[in-house]
């Protein structure tokens, strides 16, 4: 858990019919702090989300956001937060100027500054253009825009880079850390190890509605990690490649070996990625 | 309710941009109205009969009644010219069997034929099952008025000339008069298509869920569909009436109102649908059956010996029925209060059901 959270989830749950969806989970963010919530489809990221942002209320546990129970004070809450979804949820025969206005007109803001907004996700010349004639990157970028019109202190990012072009991507990855470094508090829900690692403060594994861990990157992958050694090089006449675990006596030894041999192609050091930890705490898969 | 009224501004521009709905939705109006002011607004006021008359001399003579055929005549011409100077035409039949197929094949309104044997006169009177009721009335009273020319005393037979309901001979609506409250509820039953849609795009495409995160809540979302349902669909249905000349100052307050409930209506049942519905396809499938069994009333309107106590169970029945009684028989506003509750009930029964299945379908 992390102080002065402003976001907490304490013992929620969450079941459709017989199917426990989310078995009593618990966690906290923090102000200025990105969590990843990692987790293979049908794990329970998304009813999770659901229940954070006030879609659904929880059936066991109590859900704070900003200090506040979302069940009893649903409406002041989702004031102050911004939500971008997975899927595309825009209206296309409208421009993206003309969506933002909308939406800015549902939390009371009169004149908002469209044109900076889209400036900030990358779509500077597309304001008038009909959302229907966007590619889907460009659709995410809106979403994101969306997301932050009225200025959130909490942002709920399902999959914001999910099947997208390395630009988009990047222009987003690049908006949720000038978002954390304005304060706000990022719960994002991601199949991608690479951008969770890259982006978060802490990540939660969740697979079968529990959560199987929960810690920094930098903690998880000293846990879990086995730090190797990859060297390439050639040994009569055929090529070889060895892994060396750094923390062994005998590595020292042996890369000298190697190395005196005078035939080494490559070599380079490799960390477990979290994808590693996931699949050896869980047993799954996340793609 | 600032949001309410964003998201119906937002709506209504929608439905403006959507040009394939707001041309279709004009061209129906453009052609209903054309419908109307291309049909005759004349009536067919003469009164084709058929006739069959066998009367033995022995009971003529103990009836009293002269059988000569110029007697006949003269007593059957007379009868004819009828009172409030209504046009009868008699067609004469050979036998029972070639009246009955004159009224089946609809060569005239009714079959009489007039039988006497013995002390008590057979008096048949033949209608066919698609008979206006009106029509069947207008030949009883005929029935009886002949009966009674030719004897010269009411008809001892047990002959029951009861006319059911409005008894319209000597005032028949025009056709295009009638038609004129089928269209208006057929424009108002298309609104039903259009609302489904707008909704049903909204929970397919998440943007219901995106607004339900914000400030909205799901009642807000709710009304503001109901109110750009009921403004969109009145406006059309009141545009119609216009043109087809039903609003006048007698008239107004109860199409306004009529109309209004009305709109409200097909907005409820356009929200079971629309939350019903997963794509255009399966929405359009689904506000066909609806479609169907509302648009049935409307056929009160052009047959009326179609009424029956079934059609009560229909919701446009108390729709439809004020409507052709304000806009083709004088009556009032005042004379349609039960109308008026039963639409109330209706609507608010439709919008409870659509909202429960919009909100599991957003859970």
């Amino acid at each position: 858990m992390v102080g002065d959270e402003r976001i907490s989830a304490e013992n929620i749950a969450y079941s459709y019919g017989d199917l426990l969806a989310v078995d009593h989970i618990s966690f906290g963010v923090g102000a200025g702090q990105v969590l990843g919530f990692l987790g293979p489809n049908g794990a329970g990221k998304t009813t999770t989300l659901k229940m954070l942002i006030g879609l659904l209320a929880p059936q066991g546990g109590k859900v704070t956001i900003l200090g506040r129970d979302i069940t009893r004070e649903r409406e002041e809450i989702q004031g102050q937060i911004g939500v971008c979804f997975e899927e595309k949820s825009l209206y296309e025969d409208m421009s993206a100027a003309a969506n933002l206005r909308f939406f800015a007109s549902l939390f009371g803001i009169k004149r908002p500054d469209t044109a900076a907004l889209l400036d900030r996700v990358g779509l500077p010349g597309e304001r008038r253009d009909k959302v229907a004639n966007y590619s889907k990157g460009m659709k995410q970028r809106l979403m994101v825009a969306r997301a932050l019109v009225n200025r959130p202190k909490v942002l709920f990012l399902d999959e914001p880079t999910d099947g997208l072009d390395p630009v988009s991507s990047e222009a987003i990855r690049d908006v949720i850390m000038e978002e954390k470094a304005g304060g706000v508090t990022v719960f994002l829900t991601t199949h991608d190890m690479m951008e969770a690692d890259k982006l978060s403060d802490h990540v939660a594994f969740i697979s079968d509605g529990r959560i199987a861990a929960f810690d920094t990157p930098e903690n998880l992958k000293h846990e879990y990690g086995k730090r190797v050694l990859k060297i390439r090089y050639h040994e009569d006449g055929r090529l070889r490649e060895q892994e060396l675990p750094l923390e062994e006596k005998e590595t020292g030894r042996r890369i000298q070996e190697i190395l005196e041999g005078g035939n080494v192609l490559d070599m380079h050091t490799e960390e477990a990625t979290l994808e590693d930890i996931f699949i050896r705490l869980t047993g799954k898969k996340l793609g | 309710m600032n949001r309410v009224f964003a998201i119906v501004r937002k709506d209504v521009a929608q439905i403006l941009r959507n040009r394939f709905v707001a041309v279709i939705s004009l061209l129906f109006i453009v052609i209903y109205a054309l419908m109307y002011y291309l049909l005759p607004s004349d009536v067919d006021e003469v009164f084709r009969m058929g006739f069959y008359l066998e009367v033995s001399e022995e009971a003529a003579g103990e009836l009293g009644v002269e059988v000569g055929e110029d007697e006949i005549a003269e007593r059957l011409s007379g009868a004819g010219k009828g009172e409030a100077g209504e046009g009868l035409e008699l067609v004469w039949a050979e036998s029972v069997e070639g009246l009955r197929r004159s009224v089946e094949e609809g060569e005239v309104s009714a079959g009489l034929s007039f039988v006497v044997s013995g002390a008590e006169p057979e008096l048949v009177l033949y209608v066919s099952s698609d008979t206006p009721e009106e029509v069947a009335g207008a030949g009883e009273a005929v029935a009886a008025e002949i009966g009674y020319a030719l004897l010269g005393f009411e008809l001892p037979a047990d002959f029951r000339a009861t006319v059911i309901g409005t008894d319209m001979a000597g005032r028949q609506i025009p056709m295009k008069d009638r038609l004129r409250v089928v269209l208006i509820s057929f424009v108002l039953l298309l609104e039903l298509f259009s609302l489904g849609n707008l909704l049903m795009e909204e929970v397919q495409k998440k943007t219901a869920m995106a607004l339900l995160v914000t400030p909205v809540t799901l009642r807000d979302f709710i009304s503001a569909k109901a109110v750009t349902g009921i403004l969109n669909t009145f406006f059309l249905g009141f545009l119609l009436a216009l043109l087809l000349g039903a609003v006048s100052a007698g008239t107004w307050l109860a199409v306004v109102v009529f109309l209004l409930l009305g709109a409200a209506m097909m907005v409820g049942v356009a929200f079971i649908v629309g939350a019903s519905s997963r794509d255009f396809i399966s929405m359009a499938m689904i506000s066909v059956i609806p479609m169907v069994v509302l648009i049935i009333p409307g056929f009160l309107v052009i047959y009326p010996g179609f009424e029956s106590p079934v059609l009560r169970a229909i919701p446009t029945y108390w729709l439809v029925a004020p409507l052709n009684g304000i806009l083709n028989y004088g009556m009032r506003l005042s004379d349609y209060t039960t109308s008026l509750i039963y639409i109330v009930l209706f609507t608010v029964g439709f919008f409870a059901l659509g909202s429960f299945i919009l909100r599991r379908r957003l859970a």
